[in-house]
């Protein structure tokens, strides 16, 4: 074993190379030295058969049923946020991730909101999101938040407000209703001076700044701890606690309870499905568009109609499985891809030089190495495929002839966006491609952008929506109620615009 | 695919049998785990579509799976290197063909060197074995532990170094001495 190379040295920029953490001359100076050294590469192999040993190693540890504290095993890109927590240099320290990136510790469910604006970054707050423990307060608007205990609460702006478990929360000011049925019997609200315990089934509570508040009772019995005693609520009765505490009656009128609340959701939503509405005419006369599916069923048809002004006949996709279900809003339609045959087929004739793809779509689980959104029949020379990976990565793969006897699918991904805490929720999910940059969005804003080879031609084919004919599983578990492409990249302005007209 | 099942379960137990190897060799190519184990996703499928190519009939060891299957997964670390040229580093393809030869017979080792690991990873005390757990379950894993600890990534990166280099001289010394170490 000669000295030409420091062995230490040597891994250490193995594990830099691995880690993606290697510069670009390091990269050309590690390139010279395997070149140059038989025992270098052969240490370079023992490097990558550990790496590979010790990932193995790591998840079967994960997974082992007598590992301390161990989380079960769940898919891998779910796994990041119990990697989190782990012991260091000999201290345990159990690491609390930023509360949004996991879904674990979920604790209440937003169920829905109207015009809310909240105190906190608002990117998760979409409906369907799942809730951590902590600060949920409301700038303006109104909220349903579901408890995994059951009981349900309505947020009324401004208000102060913290999730503490499934059957407690905590409010600082402002207001709020309850309804506890029996199985979340026990739901509590603390707040700076006293702590509600409800037992069924309906009760608000205000506070002001000031730390004076109210309790009213609709329905049931609740029980109010104070620093001077507990007293016991019946329905039609409240009190004022300030500095002393007063009897007075309660006043459904002067809160936001579930269903007034749901009445002002459903005017809400009707009023942005208008607002979509308009976006979407002007996309379908858009003369680039090829396809465009709004998914209105059509009585008596297994058909989506592709509502492009020249629209081909052969555009108009076929239903195969999927069922019709609600969509963004209540009164809009979507299709269900559930089973794993559940497809939408369509065939695109024309060939395009350039591309956006968009696609309104609700997805409930990655389970698939590769997860179709879009994927040609053919596999022949600018075939397209477009889909979400595994890690949550949006993938556009455009087929390359290189003149051997099959296709080569090149891929420009995305950063992995579609995290677990974006799965369940109305995502609008677009690529455009023009001819030499693809650029992927998420929510009308752009997350990453890639080089690609220029193919003489894009052919879409015949194809289909959610499903692969492939004999590896493609099936993307999902709901959508909007598609489109267009032989053009649509620019950043135009897709920030299209999202926030679609916004559910 | 009008290849019959019984052909398929044969592919599927030579591919099985040969998936640590095939991924430590894409590794060794590719200088990443997660890009290893998209390529080796995609190579799979171009296995399964030429398998009536290989003659299966003719496999005495697995072996000869092992070199055919090496040969489309350096073709598909190929492709995939060409496509994501512009984002990523990658080794020159002198230094690629002169790996792709010389591992294809250096993989005997991979499963001797994997035991002699695991039996080197037993004697790590358990805060090297948890701080080895964190970098390998996934990845950034580190940098969102660094974060979380309010320490310097390096810190923890060095501290990792110091531990893989203890792996690696134990799983040297017990491959060379024959289970001695």
């Amino acid at each position: 074993m000669s000295a030409e190379f420091d062995a230490d040295a040597l891994r250490v920029k193995f594990a830099a190379l691995l880690d993606g953490r290697l510069s670009e001359a390091e990269q050309a100076e590690l390139d010279r030295l395997l070149a140059g050294s038989a025992e270098a590469r052969r240490l370079w192999y023992l490097h990558c058969d550990m790496d590979v040993a010790l990932a193995d190693w790591s998840a079967a540890r994960r997974a082992s049923p007598d590992a301390m504290q161990t989380p079960p095993r769940r898919p891998r890109w779910l796994r990041l946020a119990a990697a989190a927590a782990v012991v260091v240099t000999g201290f345990v320290l159990w690491l609390l991730l930023p509360s949004r990136e996991k879904t674990g510790n979920g604790v209440a469910l937003l169920s829905q909101s109207t015009d809310a604006e909240w105190l906190q970054s608002s990117a998760a707050m979409v409906d369907g999101a799942v809730l951590p423990p902590g600060d949920l307060s409301l700038k303006s608007g109104a909220a349903l938040i579901a408890f995994y205990n059951g009981a349900r609460v309505v947020l009324e702006g401004p208000c102060e407000f913290k999730l503490v478990s499934a059957g407690e929360a905590w409010l600082g000011s402002g207001r709020l209703t309850a309804h506890v049925p029996p199985q979340a019997r026990g739901f509590s609200v603390r707040t700076p001076t006293m702590r509600v315990v409800d037992h069924g089934t309906d009760f608000a509570l205000a506070m002001n700044r000031d730390t004076t508040g109210e309790v009213h009772v609709f329905g049931g019995k609740v029980e109010v701890a104070l620093p001077g005693g507990t007293s016991t609520l019946i329905t039609g009765e409240a009190v004022r606690v300030a500095k002393t505490v007063t009897p007075t009656s309660a006043r459904p009128s002067d809160f936001l309870d579930e269903k007034k609340f749901v009445q002002r959701a459903a005017e809400q939503s009707g009023r942005r499905m208008s607002e979509w509405r308009v976006a979407s005419d002007a996309l379908s006369s858009d003369a680039a568009v090829r396809v465009h599916f709004v998914f209105e069923p059509t009585q008596g048809t297994r058909q989506v109609t592709n509502r492009a002004t020249y629209a081909a006949p052969e555009s108009h996709g076929s239903i195969v499985g999927a069922e019709w279900s609600a969509g963004r809003w209540q009164a809009k339609r979507g299709l269900v891809f559930h089973g794993e045959a559940d497809r939408v087929r369509f065939t695109v004739a024309q060939s395009m030089h350039a591309l956006t793809l968009l696609a309104w779509v609700r997805i409930s689980g990655l389970p698939h190495h590769d997860n179709s959104l879009l994927y040609s029949d053919e596999a022949t020379a600018g075939s397209l495929r477009w889909q979400i990976t595994k890690r949550g990565e949006l993938r556009l793969e455009i087929a390359r002839d290189l003149g051997r006897n099959y296709a080569d699918w090149e891929a420009v991904n995305s950063r992995a966006a579609i995290t677990p805490e974006r799965l369940d929720q109305w995502l609008l999910l677009a690529t455009t491609f023009d001819g030499r940059t693809v650029r992927h969005y998420l929510n009308g804003e752009l997350i990453s952008s890639g080089a690609s080879f220029t193919p003489p031609a894009l052919n879409l084919g015949t194809a289909e929506l959610s499903n692969a004919r492939d004999p590896v599983k493609h099936h993307l578990p999902s709901t959508m109620d909007e598609f489109a492409v267009l032989d053009r990249a649509m620019s950043d302005t135009e897709i920030a615009r299209l999202f926030s007209a679609g916004r559910p | 695919m009008p290849l019959n099942d019984d052909r398929h379960a044969h592919f599927i137990r030579l591919l099985n049998a040969a998936h640590r190897r095939l991924l430590a060799y894409l590794v060794s190519l590719l200088g990443n785990r997660h890009d290893a184990e998209d390529v080796l996703q995609k190579a799979s499928i171009t296995m399964w579509k030429r398998f009536e190519s290989f003659d299966a009939s003719s496999v005495k060891v697995d072996d000869d799976f092992l070199s055919w299957a090496c040969t489309v997964a350096f073709y598909e670390a190929k492709n995939f290197q060409r496509a994501a040229a512009r984002s990523r580093l990658h080794f020159s393809d002198e230094l690629l063909a002169s790996i792709a030869d010389e591992r294809v017979g250096d993989l005997v080792n991979v499963s001797a060197r994997a035991e002699a690991l695991e039996h080197c990873l037993r004697k790590l005390d358990e805060s090297s074995q948890r701080l080895v757990e964190a970098a390998y379950f996934e990845e950034g894993s580190i940098l969102t532990l660094a974060a979380q600890l309010g320490r310097a990534p390096q810190t923890l990166y060095n501290r990792i170094n110091i531990i893989r280099r203890k792996l690696a001289e134990c799983v040297t010394a017990r491959l060379a001495g024959g289970g001695a170490a």
